[in-house]
């Protein structure tokens, strides 16, 4: 006798877009990690990654019924959650200065550097650079992100992820050797 | 081979060279420390930035996140047609539209009938009802017993086919105008308890 396998991806998403909440508990089960792991990976805040992926999830279920599978389930999350971390920097921007280049009164992420052990000294380099980079770097090494993938999430062309990545390492690189 | 830029190692790392320029690197790498100590140097960088990633654990747990979120979700993600709901007065009001046209048409024919510059039109209509579809409704409106002075007028043709066409659009009218009005009463309990709800 055969087992019936679990209902397809296809399936969880015609689902839960017809309204089927189960359905749609199975999917943030499948993606929470990753959604959250990005959020943070951009926000370097906990607290504000767990909001973030709420809301990203919102826009999910919000948008699904008119969702049409042009490329994978995955990378339209990954798109969704960027443009909100995104959003949500700049909501903090309007009281904390841009990408750790500006004016930064008090707490400077390349400052923060010095006071942690080296996986916060990564996190807040990370934190330190430009947010388009960040976006790039993140989904390479936390997602492991092809790079064709990463084009398409943040919808730039091959060659702008390459140079971003380029940049982000060899900035981050500098940052981690300025606190060593 | 010269030395390859960050670029290609950086690629490297990321698995994203072909195969041709992958065994040039390899062939280069081979022979070159240098570019062996770079290459470690970006993978060093590649895995401490993973190693930098917040275990799953670092967040809520799955079933605390989700009992959150779910409060959150509108019961039902909005319609994929957001016109539908207008659809019912369009198409009533076209409906309605169509059979006030008929009517309209059915008493300027009569009335020119009437006046001697059209064959009746009261007979005209009775004969295409005779041979039409809607026989079965038609007999159903043929009065089986009609008493005194009416019998006479209702059994000619042309006033019956009259009597028939106001029957027909006018009723057909009717209807609508009820089916309109009953729409209009659920939309607006349903609008009534929604604000309820939402407020």
């Amino acid at each position: 006798m055969s087992e019936r396998e679990g209902p397809t991806e296809r399936e969880l998403i015609q689902a839960a877009a017809a309204g089927n909440m189960g359905a749609f508990a199975q999917l943030v089960q499948t993606y929470r990690a990753r959604v959250l792991r990005t959020a943070y990976g951009l926000l370097g805040s906990l607290e504000e990654a767990e909001d973030v992926a709420q809301e990203v999830f919102i826009k999910v279920w919000k948008g699904l019924p008119n969702y049409r599978p042009s490329g994978s389930l995955a990378n339209w999350l990954y798109r969704i959650t960027v443009n909100t971390a995104i959003d949500t920097l700049r909501k903090r921007h309007e009281t904390f200065p841009l990408d750790g280049q500006e004016l930064d009164p008090q707490p400077h992420p390349e400052e923060t550097v010095l006071r942690h052990d080296r996986q916060s000294q990564v996190r807040a380099a990370i934190q330190a650079l430009p947010s388009n980079a960040r976006a790039a770097l993140i989904l390479r090494e936390y997602e492991q992100l092809s790079y064709k993938e990463i084009a398409a999430v943040l919808q730039i062309p091959l060659g702008t992820v390459m140079s971003r990545l380029n940049y982000a390492r060899n900035r981050l690189k500098e940052l981690l050797e300025e606190t060593s | 081979m010269e030395h390859p830029n960050d670029l290609i190692l950086q690629m490297h790392i990321d698995g994203e060279l072909d195969e041709e320029a992958r065994q040039r690197l390899q062939a280069h790498l081979t022979h070159c420390a240098t570019c062996r100590e770079r290459l470690r140097g970006w993978e060093l960088l590649s895995q401490t930035i993973q190693a930098s990633a917040p275990p799953e654990e670092a967040f809520s747990r799955s079933g605390i996140f989700w009992a959150r979120l779910a409060g959150k979700l509108p019961q039902k993600p909005p319609s994929p047609w957001p016109w539908a709901p207008y659809l019912p007065p369009i198409l009533l009001g076209l409906a309605a539209i169509c059979l006030d046209v008929l009517l309209t048409l059915a008493f300027g024919l009569s009335t020119l009938a009437w006046l001697g510059f059209l064959p009746s039109f009261g007979s005209t209509f009775y004969h295409w009802l005779e041979g039409s579809p809607f026989k079965s409704l038609f007999s159903l409106f043929i009065p089986q017993g009609i008493p005194g002075p009416w019998s006479q007028l209702i059994a000619s043709p042309g006033t019956m086919g009259m009597v028939l066409a106001l029957v027909f659009f006018g009723g057909g009218l009717l209807v609508v105008t009820v089916l309109y009005l009953s729409w209009a009463l659920c939309w607006t309990r349903l609008d009534r308890s929604a604000q309820k709800g939402g407020g």
